[in-house]
């Protein structure tokens, strides 16, 4: 049950350590391709008149399945 | 009039706004961050709301969905204010927002309620011991600051460490650390200190697989997760895999289980939230937590579900 991967406890110091949780010493490091590049697209939310929504989010990364494979929605209830 | 009441980011609401625009129902959403955006005048002496200029009509109001209203540090407004602001100001001003959003909601106190405002944020640690109340299974779970007793704990047995409360992603300039839920390995261990914040640990529970539960006014909609199947997703399903996703297919829970996990619900007061279970090798199911505004897509989608036609459905029947 061993996990190599980087953990946050790893980049602590000694003396550091115990301000933390073991959830937080134990949270462990995923590298994201692009990442600024993800951030970026994330930040620009569109606004959707359709759905009443300023902060409609186009692109997802790395999350799991919440939305069908489908047609983009439409932004404005004029593009129905 | 159905109030569907969020923040603007909740793609939850777009898909019921579908249903319910299907169904040709009336409807207003209100987005928490709408109110830092747009004029906005909430009076409580006469009782009335105003939103960017139109007089809302508080009495046609039947029925409120509420899910994640407030997430003022996730605003455009706190993205800008942040780099200006003091962080005490900043701090400040999220609370104030807080009791302007309760203070919306306590206006609508006598309305139906898909998730009762004082429900929206629930004691993970409390929701274990309501369980339990219940008749459900739950694991061994301890809260611990020393290493002695977590050395004591491990000598029984493996561990699994998870936060008390919701995880956060601490970001680096390439990647991210997350706070899923981790096994404690005793080698590791060592390397810490005698003592630590207090943390939740819990004995792990060998699984055969993991279920996440939709419930909705005393309907259960399972879906059983094969995260077992890979290292990766072995404690925790969120750590996906994408090259090799994880299996997700409709179950149905022991007729006593889900009895168990509505006397639960009931109890505590929940019409509607996403529940985690896993099912141990040993046969047991044991709860793990619930969450009252869980988003249920994942569920759905996968499952063939229509759980946001489900939503709509009972809100337009609450609606009259």
């Amino acid at each position: 049950m061993t996990d190599k991967k980087k953990k946050l406890a790893d980049g602590l110091s000694e003396a550091d350590k115990r301000f933390y949780s073991l959830n937080l010493l134990l949270a462990s490091f995923t590298p994201v391709a692009d990442l600024e590049r993800k951030e970026a697209i994330l930040r620009n939310k569109l606004v959707s008149r359709h759905y009443q929504n300023r902060d409609f989010a186009a692109s997802r990364f790395d999350k799991n399945i919440s939305t069908p494979l489908s047609q983009f929605p439409p932004i404005s209830t004029e593009d129905e | 009039m159905i109030l569907l009441l969020s923040s603007s980011g909740d793609a939850s609401l777009d898909y019921v706004i579908e249903w319910l625009r299907f169904r040709k129902h009336p409807y207003l959403r209100l987005n928490a961050n709408d109110l830092l955006e747009d004029s906005f005048h909430l009076s409580l002496t006469p009782r009335r709301l105003v939103l960017d200029g139109r007089e809302v009509d508080l009495p046609a109001i039947r029925v409120v969905w509420v899910r994640k209203i407030g997430d003022f540090h996730l605003s455009s407004f706190h993205r800008e204010a942040e780099p200006r602001l003091r962080r005490e100001s900043l701090v400040q001003l999220g609370r104030e927002f807080t009791a302007t959003i309760n203070a919306l909601t306590a206006l609508l106190e006598n309305r139906h309620w898909l998730t009762h405002p004082s429900l929206l944020y629930v004691n993970k640690l409390e929701m274990l011991l309501q369980a339990q109340n219940c008749g459900l299974a739950i694991p061994e779970t301890h809260i611990v600051n020393r290493k002695v007793d977590l050395e004591q704990l491990l000598s029984k047995g493996e561990l699994i460490s998870k936060s008390s409360y919701n995880i956060i992603f601490l970001k680096e300039p390439h990647g991210v650390y997350s706070m899923f839920t981790a096994g404690v390995d005793p080698e590791a261990v060592d390397d810490f200190a005698e003592e630590f914040f207090p943390s939740l640990v819990q004995k792990r529970i060998a699984k055969e697989y993991e279920l996440r539960l939709f419930y909705l006014d005393g309907e259960c909609y399972t879906m059983a997760i094969f995260s077992q199947q890979a290292a990766r997703t072995e404690l925790d399903f969120r750590d996906l895999d994408w090259a090799k996703p994880t299996r997700f297919v409709p179950y149905e829970l022991p007729a006593k289980v889900e009895e168990g996990i509505r006397s639960f619900m009931t109890t505590i007061g929940l019409n509607c939230g996403s529940i985690d279970l896993i099912k141990g090798t040993d046969g047991r199911y044991y709860f793990l937590e619930v969450n009252p505004t869980g988003q249920f897509g994942m569920t759905s989608f996968p499952c063939n579900y229509s759980l946001f036609e489900k939503v709509a459905e009972y809100l337009i029947a609450h609606d009259r």
